[in-house]
């Protein structure tokens, strides 16, 4: 029997906030355990929840990104069950008039265009963590995590394979970046991905039983996950049987899914609005303040960008758009350009070839780049006026790197400048033509290739200060004197 | 010939502290003294605070030689175990909290213990609030010192008690359904519940959160301005607490405005003869002073306890899931699965007053149960405040009974624990709209006290206590004293 | 009218586990509540006042963050922890 799969996405990201979503504990990741937990996050009697404004208008910037409707009156629901990562034995959540409604959300599948319903998309405070492997009888709670502000993101089930789903994860991944709402780390869990999967017969219309596949934290692994479940779902379908609604956890170990217990024996979570929490509104106001002060792009803005304002072709915009870290750091450098019409293809390639070059040979990441962007600008900037050269302009960076500043200083200071001073150079070239006679000699009778070698020597010569340009000039005005 | 302290109000003493007539330490040993030779008859008492005490009141004794601190500097009180208390024992009348040290204060603590007041100690009340009569504590019931054989009315029982008693000379409690008001009435004292969110909640241990007011109990109408002064205001760490601004409610006592007052035909009606007539009785005398008595229409009575009974119950059910033996708290030994520890835990340390209302709330809250009651209550409930608010264009108090009759005998709804409810007709209409109510002493049936009860606009608790004022000026109770109370201590 | 199998789905949601014996107090006593609840049922309201709530949340916070610093109090509180963790007993996620 031949089925089509249907495939529906909860991700929830972890918003970048510096608090949590109703308490101010901090939200760093990896504190000592239950460090980063207090009064209220362990649910202590007598405490309230006062909610976190950021929080807020990262989400509403989520919701303004993809262009889906902003709920004007929202409000918070509990959402009750038990469970030890759990302290109030209730998630604060949403449920009806979630924050964020209908949206659309536009991908590219292998270039084609792709785009799926986003159903909502919700805030809701995290659990915490439990440890079952560190004692054996017993299980270790860690609430550290509890209380961190979660944005879940609901699709319809509008996804038929696993492509489809990678690259709408992927593309999300990036944008949640890129707005600066998500760090993006799906190691410690930012970004956590369930599937909802079904089969039905080709042909149906009518939807069929589906598992829920929680927590899923790699593209790879999310992948996998799919095949082993359509494939399982399938096989008992195949075989006459029905498939249980459960909800499966994905084992890295052997790629297959495996059903959960169940946390409550019925999954009653009697939701009513929070009473401590009244009814958030969202006024126009707000909202066009956010817009006004906050980055609200789409990746197809910014790729724009990357291709038109910095010569980037499309296959290289990729890592920008997945760093977008790196990609601030470009914009920033750019405003300190003298001519950016003309130097930012200069400064994009630098970027790329120089600059991450370095810290990669060092096993260095962005965290550990000092150079400031107007620095880095004023390299370039000397670049294209050729106050240096390729090779001063490399030590230049190597300068700023160790966290140097004020590259004009520099060039003085460390003799950085180009040498194009025919009487400077003329002094080099003839010391090098007696060094080496005889390649001087090879090039006068005609082999062009040798005179490589020699601008080099001169290179070496000057230190690395010499304007090759002027030296290979130098060189063939020679061949007619 | 002066009175004894005991049978002072508290602003007297805070006077009589500010002439030197006294010190906050000579007080509050007074008080420590009566407690210990007292409290038994009537346990009113959860724990005594001795040494914190005395302490304090050094402290507030330095205040007030340096001429900081206000009236109520100095002066001792009672405070409900409902509130946290940080380094003290708070157990909510529960076995659950039974050993419960809380790591922090309320910020009601906070405000009082800045103001320069004196624990005494923490009073008993019903379990995690739910009760009115003080006999659903784990601890123990607390008696009526009118007559031993008697409730003070609850869940605020203890600091009712303790201050008709003369073991406290102002307390606190807290109302969600009537629970400040009713023992106030039983108890023959002011007891004041302002508009919801004028107090902060936070470090207040919660039963209904949309329905729990902190409150004050005291001998005066001046007493209970002034300690309201000090405990309202916004709380940023309470996001249901209101940016209102709070006048100095000792400042509205003195006028004799008059108002239109309301009462409503169908709680007049549910009183007996005797009822009716001290009532009447009242109403006359509101009329010589001058303000207008009207009698009006108000058929809520069939709807509210039913909405207050679920809405409460749910959000009990829902704030007491954090009880489970994990963080703090009464635990199970020995529990060998988690669903062990929860149940056996949770089960062990909840009474059954509390463990019905928790049933009850998931209960209405349940699939398929949820529109029909908990939906449609909260409907209701907002009905309700447009009736009042409608009932307050034309008038500017709504006055009723605080309760039916004095407080009833120890067992007498034992084995009908439902039918108690209907004890708090009067007094639950008044949270679920959010409005002040205020309980005054000024009614006797069988020779027991019954209370006054004045419902207010929204944050206009000044009208009340205005009003409150100027039947006590007409009509002053003061001379009216418990036994225990009229008992002297060597 | 509750049912003893009612009761003790409500039991399980709420993690209360009451002995046999005492069952008919309960479902005894919540029947009565039940039956006030009924009255909800008869009260007819205008469509005017569908809704919900009509106060709005007035307080946000900043996203200032603040080490807790009653750790070691709230550990003393605990019944049980084991290098700073809350301890249960064994939960098996896997069916």
């Amino acid at each position: 029997m031949n089925y089509q799969t249907v495939i529906g996405l909860e991700v929830h990201i972890q918003l970048k906030t510096k608090s949590k979503l109703f308490s101010s504990a901090p939200t760093t990741f990896g504190a000592n355990p239950n460090s980063q937990a207090n009064l209220v996050d362990l649910a202590y009697p007598g405490t309230l929840p006062v909610l976190n404004r950021e929080a807020v208008e990262q989400a509403i910037v989520f919701g303004l990104a993809i262009n889906a409707h902003i709920e004007k009156n929202t409000f918070f629901a509990r959402k009750n069950y038990f469970y030890p990562d759990l302290p109030k034995g209730y998630q604060t959540s949403q449920s009806d008039k979630p924050i964020v409604g209908n949206g659309t959300f536009h991908f590219n599948v292998d270039d084609q265009k792709h785009s799926v319903h986003i159903v909502r998309a919700h805030l809701e405070e995290d659990a915490g963590k439990s440890l079952h492997d560190f004692l054996p009888n017993s299980s270790a709670i860690d609430l550290n995590r509890a209380g961190c502000p979660l944005l879940e993101i609901v699709t319809a089930p509008d996804f038929s394979n696993a492509k489809e789903v990678v690259a709408y994860l992927k593309t999300l991944h990036r944008l949640v970046k890129m707005l600066d709402i998500c760090d993006g780390n799906m190691q410690e869990g930012s970004f956590r991905v369930d599937v909802n999967l079904s089969l039905k017969p080709i042909g149906s219309d009518k939807l069929g039983t589906r598992c829920e596949i929680k927590n899923i934290n790699s593209f790879r692994f999310i992948e996998k996950a799919i095949e082993y479940e359509t494939q399982r779902q399938a096989e008992i379908l195949d075989a006459g049987g029905k498939v249980r609604q459960q909800t499966r956890l994905f084992q890295e170990s052997t790629g297959q899914t495996i059903a959960m217990r169940d946390k409550e024996d019925s999954h009653d979570y009697r939701y009513f609005p929070c009473p401590d929490l009244k009814p958030l509104e969202i006024t126009s106001e707000w909202i066009e303040r956010i817009r006004n002060t906050r980055k609200i792009v789409s990746i197809e803005q910014v790729e724009k960008q990357l291709i038109e304002e910095y010569g980037l072709p499309a296959k290289e915009t990729s890592f920008f758009l997945d760093n977008t870290q790196w990609l601030s750091y470009l914009n920033d450098a750019r405003s300190h350009l003298t001519q950016p019409e003309t130097s930012s293809k200069a400064l994009a390639n630098f970027v790329l070839s120089e600059c991450i070059g370095l810290l990669n040979k060092n096993n260095q990441t962005f965290e550990d780049f000092k150079a400031q962007p107007k620095d880095l600008a004023q390299i370039i900037n000397r670049l294209s006026d050729q106050t240096l050269s390729s090779k001063t302009a490399k030590q230049a960076l190597a300068l700023i790197m160790e966290g140097h500043t004020d590259v004009d200083a520099l060039i003085q200071q460390h003799n950085l400048k180009q040498v194009s001073d025919v009487n400077a150079l003329s002094q080099a070239i003839d010391a090098v033509i007696l060094k080496f006679p005889s390649q001087f000699q090879e090039f006068l009778s005609g082999k062009d290739k040798i005179l490589g070698f020699l601008v080099g020597q001169v290179m070496k010569e000057t230190k690395g200060t010499g304007d090759p340009a002027q030296i290979d000039r130098l060189f063939r005005e020679k061949l007619n004197s | 010939m002066s009175q004894p302290w005991h049978l002072r109000s508290a602003a007297d003493l805070g006077r009589a502290l500010r002439r030197r007539e006294v010190t906050s330490v000579e007080l509050t040993k007074y008080f420590l003294n009566r407690i210990d030779a007292l409290d038994p008859k009537i346990h009113s008492y959860l724990v005594v605070t001795k040494d914190l005490a005395i302490s304090q009141a050094q402290r507030a004794d330095a205040m007030i030689q340096a001429g900081e601190g206000t009236l109520l500097t100095g002066v001792p009180f009672a405070h409900k175990d409902l509130f946290c208390t940080k380094g003290v024992r708070t157990t909510a009348g529960s076995r659950m909290l039974a050993n419960f040290i809380p790591p922090y204060d309320a910020t009601v603590t906070q405000k009082m213990y800045d103001a320069g007041m004196v624990l005494l100690g923490k009073t008993n009340m019903d379990e995690f609030a739910m009760g009115s009569a003080t006999n659903h504590s784990y601890f123990g019931p607390t008696s009526n010192p009118f007559d031993l054989n008697r409730v003070p009315g609850g869940s605020s029982g203890g600091s009712a008690a303790a201050l008709a008693a003369g073991l406290a000379p102002i307390s606190t409690g807290s109302d969600t359904g009537g629970s400040i008001r009713q023992p106030a009435s039983y108890c023959h004292l002011v007891g004041i519940k302002p508009t919801y969110g004028r107090i902060s909640r936070y470090g207040m241990i919660a039963f209904a959160s949309s329905l729990d007011q902190a409150g004050v109990f005291a001998h005066t109408t001046e007493d209970a301005a002034l300690l309201l002064s000090i405990l309202c205001g916004v709380d940023e760490k309470d996001s249901t607490s209101s940016y209102e601004e709070v006048p100095d409610f000792s400042k509205s006592l003195e006028s004799n405005q008059l108002y239109r007052i309301a009462v409503p035909s169908s709680f007049f009606a549910a009183l007996d003869s005797e009822g009716q007539a001290e009532f009447r009785r009242v109403l006359t005398t509101l009329e010589q002073m001058g303000h207008t008595v009207s009698w009006i229409d108000l058929p809520i009575q069939d709807y509210v306890i039913p909405t207050y009974y679920t809405i409460a119950p749910a959000e009990a059910s829902s704030n007491l899931a954090r009880y489970d033996g994990v963080r703090y708290g009464h635990r199970h030994e020995n529990a060998h699965t988690l669903e062990e520890l929860y149940s056996l835990s949770r089960t062990e340390g909840f009474g059954e007053e509390v463990k019905r209302r928790i049933l009850m709330g998931t209960y209405v809250l349940s699939a398929g149960y949820y529109d029909a009651y908990y939906q449609k209550a909260l409907l209701i409930r907002q009905h309700l405040k447009q009736v009042f608010a409608k009932t307050f264009e034309s008038f500017d108090i709504i006055a009723t009974p605080t309760t039916l009759s004095a407080a009833f005998l120890h067992n007498a709804h034992d084995t009908d624990p439902v039918a108690m409810y209907y004890s708090d007709l009067c007094t639950v209409s008044v949270n679920l709209a959010d409005l002040p109510g205020i309980s005054i002493p000024v009614m006797q049936h069988q020779g027991l006290p019954f209370g006054l009860q004045l419902i207010g606009r929204p944050f206009d608790e000044a009208t009340l206590l205005n009003c409150s004022a100027q039947i006590e000026r007409a009509l002053p109770w003061h001379s009216t004293h418990s036994p225990i109370a009229m008992q002297e201590v060597v | 009218m509750l049912s003893p199998e009612h009761l003790h789905h409500l039991m399980k949601l709420a993690h209360l586990k009451i002995p046999e014996h005492e069952a008919p107090i309960y479902v005894n006593s919540l029947n009565k509540l039940i039956d006030i609840l009924a009255m909800l049922e008869k009260v007819e309201l205008n469509n005017k006042e569908l809704s919900l709530s009509v106060e709005k949340l007035t307080h946000l916070r900043d996203d200032n963050p603040i080490l807790p610093s009653e750790q070691s109090l709230c550990e003393q509180c605990a019944p049980q922890t084991i290098s700073h963790f809350y301890i249960v007993p064994k939960v098996i996620e896997e069916e």
